[in-house]
């Protein structure tokens, strides 16, 4: 994904806030349920399938004595069986076999440029405008630097349907920064730097888990990521001001001042 | 050396060779490491019971997930479908044994020594905690805690252990399987299962090579303390993690087809003779195999979505992803299409493959899932992916099972109990779908994270009881077979009915030489030709529509007159050396690290002599080589002085120094054991050998080893030049300060190592007009060549590493530059070695004449290669 380059303009409860039609939520929830729906349909079938064949065609013969597993005295069918000490061959039934292999490949290949319009759309999404953030994953928790200069760790505080693009790198260890409920997720390399975005339609509290084991404190690095209102959210081009308007915010929210804003809470 | 002893004898599993035994070990070794990874998994479970659960902390879970993920992965799931293949591969395509049985040994003695090493880690501090995949630079000692370090290491020098084995294993049934086919028997013919083991092999040559270059460049940053991965000063590198998840992937891709190939062979068989139908559309499922084989090498990237990797190359990834779905839909359907009309019996093995067959449908499309980019944005490190591969990978071992209980018959004469058999499904398919479909169901669950949202509970609470059925079902199994094998339900050639493949034409158990005759398919139909031997009584009884026939008369049976040999100590002892140096290794610190190699120089010139006199009778040579250790000891002790001081160095050296000092002693004494040791493998006279009919085993393997040698070179390569890339090309060398690096001694050297590939064939040359001193003269030759070359290194390297302080650890250029060229040098004293050992043998008249000359053939291919990796390497860190 790449940025569209606009500079940051103030973000003060404007109206003229630019939001993308879908967000990632949005097109993962659709893919999700149409692969959900499909696959489980596909997999109904030909497993159903599967099972009844087997059942239909279960050998009739009983066992017979002294033996373990018996061949049948006489065919009813024109069936070739297996014969042991032969050179291999296929048994018949390769037309109805090239017949299933295309329709699943048809719904295969469709799936998945289906899937991939919707990549292009998540790898570039273009809004007017945007807010940058740069994350850095350290052990165990996130650093966060807005454009500003302001830079925290801990919690992150963004205004809700703005489009935040987050640009993604570590200190230490391989990290891989993930916001389950906004679904935007990304791998934090060291030296490497990756981009992912969101749109948060609703406040309130988010998480920030780390999807990578990097190390023992992995699996309690969770952070939160508090989703305010945009009239909320007062951004400053001077870092001394935001940051006291930050430090002010954390306060009020960790007090429960601000739970009348969330719709969403962990 | 000499005759099997009986199977009561603990003595006979120590020194056989033949590929039933083998087998037989490789499945009961791998067995106890499936229940050993089976206990970490529940203790994983058992955690997961509450969302904050408490019977493991941090270190402890990362620990039991990493291991649980290696141990089953690498000595269960491969081990245990190589149990098979190693009992049932020769039988299939009509061979006596593999090609090379005492490296077949080895490769099992690797194994159950690299796996002991493995469990040693958990006692060193603690195993490895990085989780299976290891990523770096987490994989490093800058970020693993002080206590794991030593057991760490020792993980990674386990795998390096293992792939050892696995390589040996890998050159062994590829020549086998070209070269040793019975008459008649083409590629297209081999039954399913060897088959698709020969894929396997073919994936596992190369991505283990790339495996085992990218785990010594990870050792070697443990070891020498280059900075592949992290700096001197402990912060990582720019590009090491991501070079580190290209190496690694680029292996683990195949690993998946790895794993899965095997049991995929065996589901067919095991389709195919319950349903009693011949594999439908059979000569397109093995094309979609080739297929899958070939494409599993460029999907590597599908789990590297959410790195730094562009959309272009994002894109190309996601159409070979896809591409690589299709053959395995054609493979399901053609397994269901084999049912119809058939005549099917639900017994135990067709149930567990139907089973699996299940079970993979299910990994199948759920894969898919993962396959759409944007879903796999969301599902990357959850429990969906966690989900996904136990369909998938656990699919595999549930056939295993499947085959299990198709072959038990066949390798114990005995039939199992069909009631009890049917009772483990039941057990192990409900346990198996309540321990891995709940995961879907709470897919958000973070992957590798010991506590969870309460929310989830109640699903991680099934899965957990799940998990315990899953484990009970095989108490069931143990319990069958175990009372089966005393039971006195006789088997004679085959239990069931539709076989078709040869394994079910002999008795059960098979004797040690597999066949009643030599087997042909020529005829269109097996048949066994009499031996002229007294034991052609065995034929009449391998019975079948009368396809069967001996014919004494005929001549091509000459093959077996040969007397095999079929035991030797070797093969253990050498690995148990590898044993004694993999442990050593894990706690050698960087100053002590490469004196213990050194010391083995002048120990292998020793025993060359003294081993040479003893097999040979005492020549000049051997005394020239046993004087000549005294003054290359000597130069040991001096530089070890030089460096640590004798006395107080050796006090200091700890117990880890003596341990590799003893298991390189060991080694250099047991390779020249086994080098000296005449083992006779007689090469069947007439066999089917498309493509390689003009090529002899040895060579045959020869070729194959070097193919996975150029993918160990290509990994170094290839992480010297994506490094070198990352940093900037072509500030690379100004920025360690070099800017009119010499060009002259990697010039030099080169045509040094182009005439010493002169001087080999012209050995070769007089090897075969049989002049014994010119022969012996040019070998000389060559390793003069060599010593030249490393001379000269020596030289070069004493001016920049000692002089100019341009250390291991100094920056990226000296790491690549020392490790990759190191690496090559490493190569060229192996060479030198070898040449001694030639010229030794060469001395007492060996190889001379054109049907002797082979072995100077194999060695001059081997230096031909080490001299061509120096053609590509001159340029790379000389001139660009």
């Amino acid at each position: 994904m790449t940025g569209s380059g606009v500079t940051p303009i103030s973000l003060l409860g404007d109206a003229t806030i630019s939001q993308l039609s879908r967000t990632q939520v949005d097109v993962f929830s659709e893919l999700y349920l149409v692969y959900l729906v499909l696959g489980t349909i596909v997999g109904v079938v030909v497993i159903a399938y599967m099972l009844h064949s087997a059942y239909k065609y279960r050998s009739t013969a009983p066992d017979a004595e002294g033996r373990y597993d018996i061949e049948e005295e006489y065919d009813d069918d024109d069936v070739v069986r297996p014969r042991l000490g032969e050179l291999p061959t296929g048994g018949k039934g390769g037309k109805k076999l090239f017949l299933s292999f295309g329709i699943s490949a048809v719904l295969v290949l469709g799936l998945i440029i289906y899937a991939y319009s919707l990549l292009l759309y998540i790898e570039n999404p273009d809004p007017e405008e945007e807010m940058e953030i740069e994350v850095e994953g350290f052990q165990f928790g996130w650093a966060y630097e807005y454009e500003n200069g302001y830079s925290t760790s801990n919690e992150l505080i963004v205004p809700a349907d703005e489009v935040v693009s987050l640009e993604i790198t570590s200190r230490d260890v391989m990290h891989n920064y993930g916001i389950p409920g906004l679904r935007a997720k990304a791998d934090a390399m060291p030296g490497q730097t990756t981009d992912t975005w969101f749109q948060a339609e609703e406040t309130g509290e988010y998480k920030a888990i780390c999807y990578e084991l990097c190390g023992n404190g992995h699996s309690n690095m969770r952070e939160d990521v508090l989703v305010l209102p945009p009239e909320e959210f007062e951004w400053s081009d001077d870092p001394d001001e935001f940051e006291e308007w930050y430090d002010d915010t954390r306060d009020a929210w960790q007090s429960g001042e601000l739970d009348h804003l969330m719709e969403v809470t962990n | 050396m000499g005759d099997l002893p009986p199977k009561s004898s603990v003595k006979r599993w120590l020194v056989t060779t033949n590929h039933k035994d083998i087998g037989i070990l490789y499945l009961l070794t791998s067995i106890v490491f499936l229940v050993l990874a089976g206990v970490l998994a529940l203790l994983i479970r058992v955690q997961m019971l509450d969302p904050g659960g408490t019977i493991l902390n941090d270190a402890g879970y990362n620990q039991v997930v990493t291991s649980h993920g290696l141990l089953m992965i690498f000595w269960f799931l491969s081990p245990f479908a190589f149990g098979f293949a190693n009992y049932l591969v020769p039988l299939q395509i009509g061979a006596d044994d593999l090609a090379f049985p005492r490296l077949n040994a080895m490769s099992y003695w690797l194994y159950l020594f690299s796996g002991i090493v493995m469990l040693t880690s958990f006692f060193q501090g603690a195993t490895f905690m990085g989780g299976w995949t290891m990523y770096a630079p987490l994989n490093v000692p800058a970020y693993i805690p002080e206590f794991g370090e030593i057991g760490s290491f020792a993980t990674v020098l386990a795998l390096i252990i293992f792939v050892g084995s696995v390589t040996i294993g890998s050159v062994n049934f590829l020549t086998t399987i070209y070269r040793m086919r019975a008459p008649g028997l083409r590629m297209r013919d081999v039954p399913l299962f060897s088959l698709s083991i020969l894929l396997t092999v073919w994936m596992m040559l190369f991505a283990f090579a790339a495996y085992l270059g990218a785990l010594i460049i990870l050792s070697s940053d443990h070891l020498l303390s280059t900075t592949y991965f992290s700096l001197a000063d402990g912060t990582s590198t720019d590009g090491g993690s991501l070079l580190w998840t290209h190496l690694f992937w680029f292996f683990g891709h195949p690993e998946v087809y790895i794993v899965f190939f095997p049991a995929l062979g065996a589901l067919a068989e095991i389709v195919q003779t319950f349903s009693g139908r011949r594999l439908v559309g059979r000569k397109w499922f093995i094309i979609a195999m080739v297929l899958v084989t070939i494409q599993s090498f460029i999907v590597w990237m599908h789990h590297m979505f959410l790195t730094s990797i562009n959309l272009e190359i994002k894109t190309v990834i996601m159409v070979t992803t896809i591409a690589i779905s299709l053959p395995f839909d054609l493979m399901v359907f053609s397994l269901i299409y084999t049912m119809i009309k058939g005549k099917v019996r639900w017994k135990t093995p067709f149930l567990f493959g139907l089973g699996a067959l299940f079970i993979f449908i299910i990994g199948g499309i759920t894969g898919v899932f993962l396959g759409a980019i944007v879903l796999d944005y969301s599902f990357r490190g959850t429990y969906w992916v966690v989900a996904h591969f136990h369909y998938v990978m656990a699919s595999s071992a549930v056939i295993l099972i499947g085959a299990v209980y198709y072959w038990f018959p066949k390798m114990t004469g005995k039939m199992y109990n069909e009631f009890l058999g049917k009772v483990h499904f039941a057990l192990a398919f409900v346990g198996f779908n309540l321990l891995y479909f709940p995961m879907f169901v709470v897919w958000e669950t973070p992957r590798r994270a010991f506590h969870f949202d309460a929310g989830f509970t109640i699903w991680h609470q099934v899965a957990t009881a799940g998990a315990f059925l899953f484990a009970a079902s095989f108490l069931v199994m143990f319990y069958n077979l175990a009372k089966s094998l005393y039971s006195d339900r006789m088997v004679e050639d085959t239990p069931w009915a539709y076989t078709g493949s040869a394994e079910w034409a002999v008795s059960s158990p098979p004797p040690l030489e597999n066949f009643p005759g030599k087997p042909s398919f020529a005829s269109g139909q097996l048949e066994f030709l009499g031996r002229p031997e007294a034991d052609g009584g065995i034929e009449g009884e391998a019975a079948t529509d009368g396809g069967m026939t001996a014919d004494a008369g005929d001549a091509v049976v000459a093959g077996h007159d040969e007397h095999a040999d079929h035991a030797s100590w070797w093969p253990v002892l050498v690995s148990s050396a590898a044993l004694i140096t993999g442990i050593g290794l894990s706690g050698l610190t960087t100053s002590y690290a490469v004196w213990p190699f050194l010391l083995a120089i002048p120990a292998f010139v020793a025993f060359l002599g003294i081993e040479g006199a003893r097999k040979d009778g005492f020549l000049p040579i051997h005394g020239i080589y046993m004087a000549a250790s005294f003054p290359l000891l000597a130069g040991f002790l001096i530089a070890f002085h030089a460096h640590h001081g004798i006395a107080s160095g050796l006090a200091d050296a700890g117990m880890y120094f003596w341990l590799t000092l003893i298991g390189a002693f060991w080694g250099t004494y047991t390779l020249v054991g086994m080098g000296y040791e005449s083992f006779d493998v007689p090469e069947p006279r007439i066999a089917e050998q498309w493509p390689f009919e003009s090529v002899e085993n040895t060579k045959l393997g020869m070729w194959v080893f070097l193919g996975s040698d150029i993918m160990l070179f290509g990994a170094f390569i290839g992480a010297y030049i994506f490094t070198r890339f990352e940093f900037g090309w072509t500030d690379w060398w100004e920025a360690a300060g070099y800017t009119s690096k010499a060009v002259w001694p990697g010039l030099l050297n080169t045509y040094v190592l182009l005439f010493s590939s002169f001087t080999v064939v012209l050995a070769l040359h007089y090897a075969r007009k049989e002049q014994k001193w010119k022969t012996a003269g040019f070998l000389g030759l060559t390793f003069a060549g060599a010593s030249a070359f490393m001379v000269n290194k020596a030289i070069e390297w004493n001016e920049l590493y000692l002089n100019q302080g341009w250390t291991f650890n100094s920056d990226l250029m000296a790491s690549t530059y020392y490790f990759t060229t190191g690496l090559h040098a490493i190569h060229v004293v192996i060479g030198m070695l070898i040449v001694l050992f030639l010229i030794a043998r060469t001395w007492n008249g060996a190889y001379m004449g054109e049907d002797e000359a082979g072995t100077i053939e194999y060695y001059g291919l081997y230096w031909h290669f080490v001299d061509i990796v120096w053609l590509f390497l001159f340029p790379l860190f000389y001139i660009l």
